[in-house]
């Protein structure tokens, strides 16, 4: 026997000091009371006066007796009562279920899927054990995710084991074992075994020590071929080109030919034929050209065991550059700055063609002024000091301008004169870009209410020497940056592996401010180290790294496939036998619990207030005199 | 006792109730029962010889005209005959009872109150005589039925306390009272001393009793178990005893064995008793044990 974690001494003690409790009690319950009455002569002619000494015994004794066996017996039913052995008490037994990738594949041999088997497997494994056992179902992957809690409910555990399924993560066998082993010892009962169950592929060789105690392997057909990589990203300097890019794997041991095929919104690509030896990797590129929105989709006809990673997709959005209307009346001067690049897309107009039809995404005004401001963001150069979009506080001849270097847009460029410059008024929320000793010269107003957002350039920046000087340029190419966020901005698209993703972030962003969102605008945690960016996905999705040059849209929907064997030695493979686990010890408190229960009840019907509502009532005596037998007493 | 004691509907319900007495009791008109007592009546009783110094109205002309002797008439009188109502006040009125049930003294007061208010109607005087260890001051209530409510604030003023005595009350009583009439004795008939020889007494010096003896459920039955202190509630005085079963049935036989006793008493002097429990109805007792004791005194008449 054993009672929870007391010992013998410290159980008796617990009963005792719990005995003597309820003593205690019953004796004050019985002790003397005292009552008036309105006589006491029939008390004594019924000789029911005890003038003794008080007695030393315990009256009704009986009563005590129950409600103390009744005591011991709730004790022992509290404290789990088992006969049996200890070691044979029920165990807790940690099964990991293999849900990466390869679950989805085909078995060996099999018409089944690896994850079908691996269902059947633990269903033999649970019918072996012995009742008493408790079980915590766990789907390993990437990450442990316990199905269910420990639980001898084997309905419960099958329910579990009918809703696992595979899932798009290699298998990281360091980090689920792990889980096993602290889940165990977080078990109350004796430890159990730590079980795996699956096709024994993890992602990666980990040299742990870390083990299951039983395999109940599963043999997945290795012959796979699959896209391990697809991206695509604009070709520099050639708008509406397209860089694609696909690399394919063979992991199996056999050396296949593929046919490659690619579409674009439904138009096929020329087809590849592609050849990979054991185990080998090949790519393939592809560039083409294209203004519409569409889904670019590679597939290869594997026909393999594992068709998760045998198709993929990027969705490419319509790749528009930006529309400048420019209204000036010396364009010649202005196209080297506005047109050079092909994220723009300008168009010039005299200044006196104001408005102009034209749908514009940013609109250049060069030293003129409009009745009705301009709808679009707007770049205001040199305007006329009476009509300018910004209070223009005075002006200034021959000042030396000074580029901020700080701020969210900084300019870095030597310090230029002009000959002359308007010094505008600035309030709360205006960012000053350049400036004179006097005031800002270069401002930009966000957008408020219904103007859009707005920047002042207070000097002719067209005019000699400034034209020729760098910081020109890099003034315009701030201000359109600002003005119109994200147009010159480059983005790439990769269809990538479920799991981790490691990003190289180009020199200019290291220093920048990043941010990584997935497309519920949701932030996805991840951590850089030097030039490198990494975040977890640990379901298909797609994660946007955002800095200011480059947006990169990962979407992660092929699987992580593992290529490394797992070769687990001193392991016990198999299904243990039915002897392995001997019969349980018995377990009877429910049968203590309810005897308790009966003495109780028999004590209260014996002892307590029930014996009072089971007295008879006494018959009454006959109140008056009714019949001529009673008056014939006289 | 801030409350009236009876209800106003109640107290119509009494009106068709009266008093009745079983002895002859000698005294002037204006009773509701028959006398055997010859007196100036209008019903003829029977004739009887003359003797000097009777009233010579009342002698038979028409017989001393045919035997020439002298044969007085006598006639059936109903006399006025004392009522008198002994309200026990000592302090075992008030023990015993239970948190369901009225003390006894209360119940006794209100009985009281219900037979002073059955007698005004028929127009009878009563006289409230409270005692315990001796005769209290009385409260007299006659003059019919509006006169009730001196006598209702007389009882809800009444106090019980202190011990009984018997003996001596019966002893006041027999010389405060010599006129013979019927004595109502509501009480408990529990306490230190003994009550049926001054009961006796009381009856051979010639008053009808009737005896109406309350009990709680607690005086008859008692609920305890187990060792206990019994404290009188008169005479302070305490038992230490131990109740089982077989106790508390001993006690109850004893409890009816002296109700027996006094109803033995009662009837042996032409007199009447009951015992009421004071979980009953005072309408109960009143048009049922009561009537059921006068209609079985009108049986044993014919």
């Amino acid at each position: 026997m054993f009672f929870l974690n007391l010992t013998g001494p410290e159980f008796l003690t617990l009963l005792a000091t719990l005995g003597g409790f309820i003593a205690a009690l019953y004796l004050l319950d019985r002790a003397k009371g005292r009552k008036v009455v309105s006589t006491l002569q029939f008390w004594v002619s019924a000789g029911a006066t005890d003038q003794r000494e008080p007695r030393k015994r315990v009256r009704e004794p009986w009563s005590l007796v129950l409600q103390l066996v009744s005591l011991l017996l709730l004790l022992l039913a509290i404290s789990r009562l088992e006969w049996g052995n200890r070691t044979n008490r029920g165990r807790d037994h940690v099964i990991l279920l293999d849900t990466s990738s390869w679950a989805a594949a085909r078995a060996a041999g099999s018409n089944e899927t690896v994850i079908e088997r691996e269902r059947e497997q633990v269903r033999r494994y649970l019918n072996a054990l012995s009742p008493n056992d408790r079980v915590m179902l766990v789907a390993a992957a990437s990450v442990a995710e316990p199905l269910t809690r420990f639980t001898a409910d084997r309905a419960e555990l099958n329910n579990a084991l009918a809703r696992a399924h595979a899932g798009f993560s290699a298998l990281n066998r360091e980090a689920v074992i792990a889980f096993a082993t602290q889940a165990r010892n977080w078990s109350e009962n004796n430890a159990g075994e730590i079980v795996y169950a699956g096709p024994q592929i993890t992602e990666r060789d980990q040299g742990t020590s870390l083990t299951p105690d039983r395999v109940l392997a599963v043999a997945a057909d290795r012959e796979n071929c699959g896209i391990r990589e697809f991206s695509v990203q604009p070709q520099p300097n050639e708008a509406n080109t397209w860089h694609a890019f696909v690399r394919l794997k063979n992991y199996g041991e056999r050396s296949r030919t593929l046919q490659l095929q690619m579409h674009y919104a439904s138009t096929p690509l020329a087809p590849r034929r592609v050849a990979i030896p054991a185990g080998g990797e090949t790519s393939v590129e592809y560039i083409f050209s294209t203004q519409a929105a569409g889904e670019l989709v590679a597939a290869i006809d594997a026909g393999d065991s594992l068709a998760s990673d045998d198709r993929a997709s990027i969705f490419l959005p319509r790749n528009d550059a930006l529309r400048v209307t420019v209204y000036t009346d010396r364009p010649e001067a202005l196209k080297p700055l506005v047109a050079a690049g092909r994220q723009l897309r300008a168009d010039f107009f005299p200044s006196s063609a104001y408005p102009a039809s034209t749908a514009a995404d940013l609109v250049v005004l060069d030293t003129m002024t409009v009745s009705s401001p301009p709808v679009a963001p707007a770049l205001w150069i040199n305007p006329p000091k009476e009509r300018a979009p910004l209070p223009v506080r005075s002006s200034v001849t021959n000042a030396a301008i000074a580029w901020n270097g700080s701020g969210s847009h900084p300019l870095h460029a030597k310090t230029l004169r002009v000959a002359d410059a308007n010094i505008f008024e600035t309030f709360e929320g205006d960012e000053t870009l350049a400036s004179v000793a006097q005031g800002a010269v270069v401002v930009i107003r966000g957008a408020a209410r219904n103007l859009p957002k707005t920047a002042v350039i207070g000097f002719d920046p067209l005019a000699a020497p400034l034209r020729f000087e760098v910081a020109t340029p890099l003034l315009f190419a701030t201000l359109l940056d600002e003005l119109s966020p994200g147009a010159f901005r480059t983005r790439t698209y990769t269809a990538g592996e479920v799991g981790l993703a490691r990003v190289v972030l180009d020199r200019e962003e290291q220093r920048g401010p990043v941010r990584v969102n997935n497309n519920r605008g949701e932030s996805v945690p991840f951590t850089r180290r030097n030039n490198e960016l990494q975040f977890f996905s640990g379901r298909p999705e797609t994660i946007h790294v955002v800095s200011d040059e480059k947006e990169r849209v990962f979407d992660l929907r092929l699987p992580a496939v593992a290529e490394h064997a797992w070769n687990v030695p001193d392991t016990t493979s198999g299904l243990p036998a039915s002897s392995a686990f001997e019969p349980p010890a018995l377990d009877f408190w429910k049968w203590l619990a309810a005897a308790a229960a009966v003495l109780l009840i028999v004590e209260w019907y014996l002892f307590g207030r029930a014996r009072r509502l089971r007295r008879p009532a006494l018959k009454q005596p006959q109140t008056a005199h009714k019949t001529e037998e009673e008056l014939a007493i006289r | 006792m801030s409350q009236p004691l009876l209800d106003r509907r109640f107290l119509e319900q009494l009106e068709r109730l009266t008093l009745h007495w079983q002895k002859s009791f000698s005294g002037l008109v204006g009773g509701h029962n028959i006398s055997h007592f010859a007196g100036a009546g209008q019903e003829f009783l029977d004739h009887r010889t003359f003797y000097p110094g009777d009233d010579l109205r009342s002698v038979n002309w028409r017989a001393y005209m045919r035997f020439e002797k002298l044969f007085l008439k006598m006639f059936q009188v109903e006399p006025r005959v004392p009522v008198r109502l002994l309200i026990d006040t000592s302090a075992s009125m008030l023990a015993g009872s239970s948190p369901d049930e009225p003390t006894k003294f209360d119940y006794a007061r209100r009985l009281a109150a219900a037979l002073v208010y059955i007698g005004l109607v028929r127009l009878d005087s009563i006289l409230l005589q409270p005692f315990a260890d001796r005769l209290l001051d009385p409260f007299l209530s006659s003059g019919g039925r509006h006169r009730f409510q001196p006598a209702e604030n007389w009882l809800r003023a009444l106090h019980a306390k202190g011990p009984t005595d018997y003996f001596e009350t019966t002893r006041q009583y027999l010389g405060e009272y010599p006129q013979r009439g019927l004595t109502i004795i509501l009480s408990d008939f529990l306490g230190a001393s003994d009550c049926l020889r001054p009961l006796q007494y009381m009856a051979d010096f010639g008053h009808e009793l009737l005896l109406v003896q309350l009990w709680t459920r607690e005086d008859r039955e008692p609920a305890d178990d187990g060792e206990i202190e019994l404290i009188d509630s008169e005479s302070g005085a305490h038992v230490r005893i131990t109740l089982d079963t077989a106790a508390r049935r001993l006690y109850t036989e004893s409890f009816d064995a002296n109700s027996e006793q006094l109803k033995k008493l009662a009837l042996r002097n032409g007199g009447r008793y009951t015992g009421i429990p004071v979980s009953t109805a005072l309408g109960d007792v009143l048009f049922g044990t009561l009537a059921l004791a006068e209609k079985s005194r009108r049986a044993r008449a014919v």
